[in-house]
This record gives C-alpha cells, sequence and structure tokens, in this order.
C-alpha cells in the first residue's frame, strides 16, 4: 500500500454517516460518500449559496461531471485535491 | 421630493420589463435575492444656478443583477441593458413636469464572479438626469 493510499483509507474513515454534513453524490452510476457544504453567500451584493462537497481524493471525476446529492444535480467546476488524500468539489447548481 | 419623484417614476418605468419583471428596487444596503433584477439608486448633483432657478443633474445608477450559467450572463445583461434604455429613453422627461432632460452616460464593465452556487454578474449603467427646482427650496 503507498502512502497515497494510506492517506486515502484513513481519510475515509472520517466519513462516517453521523459526521454533520454527511451525504451521498451519485454520479456515472457510482456513490461518493462526502461532506456537503452550501453556506450563505454574497457576490456582486446578490445573495446565494456555494456548495461544496469533500470526498476522498478519486482518479473517477473530472471536471465538467455532474453529481447528484440530496437530489439536485449539481456541475462539478474545479477539484482541489490537498494532498493528504482528500479532494474539495466546487459545484454548480 | 423631487429627486424622490425622480427615482420613483423611473421604478415605475423600469418595472415589468422583459427580463427582470417586477424584481426592481431601491436599495443600497441589503444583498438581492429574486434574479435577474434590476436596482435604482442615485449619486452625485451638479447645480447650475440660472436667475431664480437651479438646474440640478443627478447621476442616476442603474445596477444589473443575474445569475446565470457562463455562456448566458453576457446575453442577459445586454438583454437587460437593452430594456432599461429603451424605457428611460424613451421620455426625457420621465412623465414629470420639472425633469428637463434625460442622458445616458453609459456603463461599466461587467463584475463576473464564481463564488455563488450559479455564476453572477453586476453591471451599472448610468443616466444624467436634469431637473429644475427654486434657489431656495429643492421641492419647488
Amino acid at each position: 500500500m503507498t502512502l497515497n493510499d494510506s492517506l486515502k483509507a484513513l481519510s475515509a474513515e472520517f466519513l462516517s454517516s453521523d459526521f454533520p454534513g454527511y451525504a451521498v453524490g451519485v454520479a456515472g452510476g457510482r456513490e461518493y460518500s462526502g461532506i456537503f457544504k452550501k453556506a450563505y453567500v454574497e457576490t456582486n451584493r446578490i445573495a446565494g449559496t456555494r456548495p461544496l462537497f469533500q470526498i476522498v481524493e478519486t482518479d473517477q471525476l473530472s471536471e465538467g461531471d455532474v453529481i447528484t446529492i440530496e437530489s439536485r444535480a449539481y456541475t462539478i467546476r474545479v477539484i482541489e485535491n490537498d494532498g493528504a488524500g482528500m479532494a474539495l468539489l466546487i459545484l454548480e447548481e | 421630493m423631487k429627486l424622490k419623484q425622480i427615482l420613483d417614476a423611473i421604478q415605475t418605468k423600469l418595472t415589468g420589463l422583459p427580463t427582470t419583471g417586477s424584481n426592481v428596487y431601491q436599495n443600497r444596503v441589503y444583498p438581492v435575492q429574486q434574479l435577474p433584477a434590476i436596482n435604482v439608486r442615485y449619486g452625485a448633483q451638479r447645480m447650475q444656478t440660472i436667475s431664480t432657478q437651479i438646474n440640478n443633474t443627478v447621476e442616476i445608477f442603474i445596477d444589473a443583477f443575474c445569475k446565470a450559467s457562463e455562456s448566458e450572463l453576457d446575453d442577459t445583461l445586454i438583454k437587460i441593458q437593452s430594456e432599461v434604455h429603451a424605457a428611460l429613453m424613451a421620455d426625457y422627461s420621465q412623465g414629470l413636469s420639472f425633469v428637463i432632460d434625460t442622458t445616458p452616460l453609459g456603463a461599466t464593465a461587467p463584475e463576473v464572479s464564481d463564488q455563488s452556487e450559479t455564476p453572477t454578474a453586476v453591471q451599472v449603467f448610468t443616466f444624467a438626469i436634469t431637473f429644475r427646482h427654486s434657489e431656495t427650496s429643492l421641492e419647488t
């Protein structure tokens, strides 16, 4: 097992269903467990939200893919890998 | 209050446009939630005394707000600008007897952001409205 695999396995341990914000996203027929956040934001004096999904790093998802979380479809705009086994997906409705 | 009457007249003229509908506000502080939207506010005033009267030219700012996919942002802003321009330039008096002229001054470059669930953009259209009041009162 490589260091990266170990980090991914360790990260996955934190993604339990009792963690606040836990959600399962579905993309391309696969399920991804993660932490879903949709905080209020204000940009250009426009009220909105900022949907983010933190998952274990994967090479199965690409920018532009559609992922469904809590019955709503989002387009993955940016994938930010943190180098420690986790990835933050910046989503667009 | 003549300035308030001008702002209200503009808000009325801009209400019901095809793109922004009834989402027309006079709001300097709070973020807008119903989009696309228009906000009406005023800026600096220049006064020129002519005998016992003053010609007061006030900047009117029309903020256009929209939230759309990246490819649709420009189209939406262009439509809003076109509709606002036509609505305000159809009658230079804005339906008010004390308004002398309405002049379009231009528009800012669109400011775009990707920090929301859908891309957002705002653009500001500026008009100059000249109205007349007495030397001793802004209201007569």
